[in-house]
């Protein structure tokens, strides 16, 4: 399907024939992808078929892996992420992962973690507000309020999801992605999540990988299904999930 | 029960008690064996440095109710002091240098050539000490004396001690070399060790946040590896305490001279007792050698304190780098 009913969206990056290998298997077989600006953008696929190999590619995360071979281009703002410094593009594009991942310190440090390695000397006060408010974005301020000094780890599955958020957040990034951010929470938590993902879409742009039709179909506003490492299929929502193509058929199918 | 199943129950018995029977056969002997130092010397053993095996040729002397070579005196505060500041000097060089090392193999080298360069570090470990010893002698001490020391004293003097005389090559600064490679392989293998145990999400979630490598490293380091490393760098001075051949032959092995500076020749506990072993058979008495079995107890409570609490916190390490999994 073509992506005729999308084409006035800004475009805040755009994947030309990406390819990422091993020695003994390609992972993404030379990718066309485009990410619109201040919308959710989605990746779904079956388990092992490239989404997280791609998001860890967008922010050079993959640099760290020697294992792996890349070719082909990624614009970011019309720029070459290789061009880019691996730091400063992973400040611009955050990650936010399957597992939450607090470090073992106080919520505060946590979230203020990003802001002290840039190396920025900011005002205390600067600071906290940086930090309160990052800590709003990801919904988790007034939770949390006065509690800061509590360790991030001793928090709930969800709040620590919400953590990373605003760990991501302090740093305004201009993208966000996320791999999965809700298969390892409970449905409640999981809600929050959802809601928090379509109200930072105002602000952000987001990517978002995951393997439940569910979350997509009430988030998602650009659809990608990837299979072996190529896309099949991209759509707006509705434009998705009403494709005759045979994949999306039977990942629908499968899905529910 | 079979007479065979029984036999063989009774000799696996016998096996397992065999390390502890030996250890605490040799505690007993070597306390036994130092009984006389300990009623001769007294509290002098811990406050004096001289070590004065006492004129053969006299009659002995009886003092606290033991016999001693006339003129005898036995301190060991020269080799504490040898023992301590030439382990200081390694650990401060092995520390660095261990966690550079484990920086690059963990985040820097290819995982292939990590495997390659984990192998070696762990080889390094198994060359016996002697042949650390004799490169020291040939390489190291030639090397210190005519270009290191004399540049050191020329430019450091605002270093209080390294101003002053320089004498072989042979002292502190050549154990502390010799002995920081030594334990370099113990301390690097721990802290590679305990990163890998850091989960991946946890290394990619520094990164994401615009981390460097260098930033990732001193993190991990000073949070996760924390335990290990400190557990780890007292593995590794355990070691160094007890070290005896190579510091033996890099060290000068003086003994009544306390060193006035870094280039002075040195002695430590380890080395005084290989060294002064042979002579003090020729002691009709035997006190030469019961002060040697009581600078041997010493050094064992040193030692096996040292490797105790190392063992401990390293261990605490690594059942935490599964916790937080």
């Amino acid at each position: 399907m073509e992506e005729k009913s999308v084409e006035k969206v800004e475009k805040i990056i755009e994947i030309e024939k990406l390819k990422v290998e091993t020695k003994d298997k390609v992972i993404l077989d030379e990718v066309d992808l485009n990410i619109f600006k201040n919308s959710v953008n989605t990746i779904v696929g079956p388990s092992g078929s490239g989404k997280s190999t791609l998001l860890k590619s967008l922010n050079r995360l993959l640099d760290m892996d020697t294992s792996m071979d890349v070719s082909g281009d990624v614009l970011f703002e019309k720029r070459n992420i290789r061009d880019f410094d691996p730091v400063e593009l992973r400040r611009e594009i955050g990650l936010v992962f399957q597992k939450p991942n607090p470090f073992p310190m106080s919520i505060y440090d946590n979230v203020a973690f990003g802001l002290r390695i840039q190396g920025k000397k900011l005002k205390k006060e600067d600071m906290d507000k940086m930090i309160n408010q990052a800590l709003g974005d990801a919904d988790l301020y007034e939770e949390l309020e006065g509690k800061l000094k509590q360790s991030g780890t001793s928090l709930s599955g969800g709040q620590q999801q919400r953590l990373c958020i605003a760990r991501a957040l302090v740093l305004r990034p201009k993208v966000l992605m996320f791999d999965e951010p809700t298969s390892a929470l409970d449905p409640i938590a999981k809600g929050k999540i959802v809601d928090l993902i379509r109200a930072l879409k105002q602000k952000y742009t987001v990517i978002l990988v995951t393997h439940d039709m569910n979350l997509t179909r009430r988030i998602s506003d650009y659809t990608n299904l990837i299979y072996d490492g190529k896309f099949v299929a991209k759509g707006t929502g509705s434009e998705f999930f009403e494709s005759e193509i045979e994949e999306v058929r039977t990942f629908l199918e499968e899905a529910d | 029960m079979k007479a065979s199943n029984r036999v063989f129950n009774f000799f696996t018995f016998l096996m397992a008690i065999v390390p502890a029977v030996v250890l605490i056969s040799i505690i007993v002997f070597v306390l036994y064996y130092s009984i006389p130092s300990i009623r001769y010397n007294s509290w002098s053993f811990f406050t004096t440095y001289l070590w004065n095996p006492g004129f053969q040729f006299q009659a002995p002397i009886m003092k606290h109710g033991v016999l001693a070579p006339a003129g005898s005196a036995f301190g060991l505060d020269l080799f504490l002091i040898g023992t301590l500041s030439t382990s200081a000097l390694a650990i401060l060089i092995a520390f660095p240098v261990s966690f550079l090392i484990s920086l690059n193999v963990e985040l820097y080298l290819p995982s292939k050539i990590k495997k390659v360069m984990i192998s070696m570090i762990e080889l390094f470990a198994g060359i016996p000490s002697v042949v650390y010893g004799l490169w020291g002698i040939v390489v190291l001490e030639p090397l210190l004396f005519r270009n290191v020391e004399p540049w050191m004293a020329q430019h450091l003097t605002f270093i209080p001690g390294f101003g002053g005389e320089i004498y072989s090559g042979a002292g502190l600064i050549a154990s502390g070399i010799i002995l920081s490679f030594m334990i370099i392989p113990i301390v690097t293998s721990i802290i590679v060790n305990s990163f890998d145990t850091v989960p991946m999400d946890v290394k990619d979630g520094l990164f994401s946040l615009g981390a460097t490598k260098w930033e990732v490293g001193k993190y991990l380091m000073t949070s996760y590896s924390r335990a290990s490393t400190v557990g780890g760098t007292l593995l590794g001075l355990g070691r160094a305490l007890g070290e005896t051949m190579a510091v033996l032959m890099v060290s000068g092995a003086v003994t009544n001279i306390l060193p006035h500076n870094f280039y002075s020749a040195i002695n430590t506990m380890a080395a005084a007792i290989a060294s002064l072993l042979d002579s003090a058979f020729t002691d009709s008495t035997g006190m030469n050698l019961a002060a040697l079995a009581e600078l041997a107890i010493v050094l064992m409570l040193i030692s096996l304190t040292v490797s105790l609490i190392g063992r401990k916190i390293a261990g605490r390490g690594v059942l935490r780098g599964y916790e937080s999994d």
